[in-house]
């Protein structure tokens, strides 16, 4: 079992085709002069393109399930780094405090005791409560809003959030896609999501959603020049656009005996691909498109229902995979010692991402006027910079 | 019939009604995400063909780059929005 499709070809051949074909060929003839399609189903699962399915959909499964999973405790360490930071608690609502809202919602106000009365936890189930309210909410279409594109600008932005789940491995191991344009795919992926944006903002019919959509668009298209750039001296040293090709001379190259992790000579691309990345994926130094300040929720104001959900959860998705490449390409991925390569790799994407989140409570917004010369004027010239070093590295060394 | 033949037709297909969608849309913003659409199904036939890093350029410059900055175009230019007032 050396990788997650083999184990799932595995365990379809083994397990889930065996159980579920006798049921198929009995519902085949219960009608005795007919027969109907499910023995057909049922051939098409034991033959091979059949397994190969089965299995692809057990792998994106899996893969969509540890996202998610990762995006919901994201979003309980957002939730509980910003309380200390603010020195206060965050939330606490826990298994604890279930008896307690019990007797609230019956209507009895149980006697406050400090010590008995607990809605203390380590608040985990706030994101329970979240999802349950955004399940609870209604959907509106806006009168004057341009329906189709409504309806469709948040399924553009958040289906192209969720691909990239399936398109970062967390290891040899644990991968659903190991495609040899691994990266490049991500970054395509990755800039379909402002069409999403423009045409959720401006079918809304509102200006503040407007002018956040427009923003968005200004910010992603400013930023996406010298991401890609900075990315290009991790290929050039590479020699390769696959994650695992470039966690691979990551773990081989050591100089004076320590490890030579893409951070070290590339510094300069490491310090530009993280602002990129935090302004791609919208975060508070640049989160300008969804300014609540000036713009009351920027491009998502008039969304509503599960679709808000979903989008809030896809930019967490999208903050999660930067986080992901930023480990693959400039903190040698999986490699490290002692430990299981996940492990690693989970302890640096925490790591990044505690760091995002302590970055977004402490520094202000930048200024609407600065964010395009920032992309233009000062990462672009260092991205270059950072290429041409990674030219010398690999002809030098 | 070939399957690579069915999904061909289905793309050319797709392509071709997207792209009448976007000469004859009367709101021009439609007529750019139709382009967009023609643009991603055109990487589609370029997968068809082999040719995947031309498939990623492809959607990484026409439909993040090259769509976008036509519906960019579009909106910071004066308009009246779908309701009459000037925006």
């Amino acid at each position: 079992m050396t990788s997650l499709y083999e184990w799932s070809y595995w365990f379809c051949e083994a397990w889930l085709v065996p159980l579920l074909t006798p049921l198929l060929y009995f519902q085949e003839h219960i009608m005795p002069p007919f027969s109907n399609p499910a023995g057909d189903l049922a051939r098409w699962m034991e033959s091979d393109p059949g397994l190969n399915v089965l299995a692809w959909s057990i792998v994106v499964n899996v893969a969509l399930m540890i996202g998610f999973t990762n995006v919901i405790i994201v979003v309980y360490l957002e939730r509980k780094i910003a309380g200390r930071i603010m020195d206060r608690r965050g939330p606490m609502l826990s298994f604890n405090s279930l008896k307690e809202i019990a007797s609230d919602l019956a209507g009895s106000v149980p006697e406050y005791n400090w010590k008995t009365t607990t809605y203390a936890g380590i608040g985990i189930l706030q994101n329970v409560a979240d999802g349950i309210k955004f399940f609870c909410k209604e959907m509106i279409v806006p009168a004057k809003a341009d329906r189709l594109l409504y309806t469709i600008g948040p399924v553009i932005f958040i289906s192209s959030s969720i691909l990239l789940l399936i398109l970062v491995p967390f290891s040899p191991r644990i991968a659903a896609s190991s495609a040899p344009l691994g990266l490049l795919v991500v970054m395509a992926a990755f800039s379909i999501a402002p069409i999403g944006v423009l045409t959720t903002g401006w079918a809304c019919n509102n200006k503040y959603t407007l002018i956040g959509g427009m923003r968005s668009a200004a910010q992603l298209m400013a930023y996406e020049i010298p991401l890609l750039l900075s990315m290009a001296g991790v290929f050039l040293v590479a020699g390769s656009f696959s994650p695992m090709d470039i966690v691979a001379q990551q773990q081989d190259a050591s100089q004076f005996g320590i490890p030579m992790w893409n951070v070290i000579p590339q510094f300069i691309g490491f310090i530009v691909f993280m602002v990129c990345i935090l302004a791609e994926v919208e975060r508070i130094p640049f989160d300008l498109p969804e300014a609540e300040a000036e713009l009351v929720e920027g491009w998502t104001t008039e969304i509503g229902g599960l679709r808000l959900g979903l989008t809030f959860a896809a930019e967490y998705i999208r903050g999660f995979v930067g986080a992901m490449i930023a480990t693959v390409l400039f903190l040698g991925g999986w490699a490290g010692p002692f430990l299981p390569g996940e492990i690693w790799f989970l302890i640096k994407v925490y790591g990044i991402l505690i760091f995002f989140i302590i970055l977004r409570w402490s520094v202000p917004r930048i200024r609407t006027d600065q964010i395009l010369l920032l992309g233009w004027k000062r990462l672009l010239p260092l991205s270059l910079l950072n290429l041409a070093i990674a030219i010398l590295f690999v002809e030098v060394f | 019939m070939d399957f690579a033949l069915i999904v061909f037709w289905l793309l050319a297909l797709s392509i071709l009604a997207a792209a009448w969608a976007v000469v004859t849309g009367s709101d021009i913003v439609h007529s750019v995400v139709w382009l967009a659409t023609v643009f991603l199904l055109t990487a589609g036939i370029f997968i068809l063909a082999g040719a995947e890093f031309l498939a990623v350029i492809q959607v990484l410059v026409y439909v993040g780059a090259v769509s976008v900055v036509i519906l960019f175009g579009i909106m910071l230019t004066r308009r009246t929005l779908p309701g009459g007032e000037y925006d």
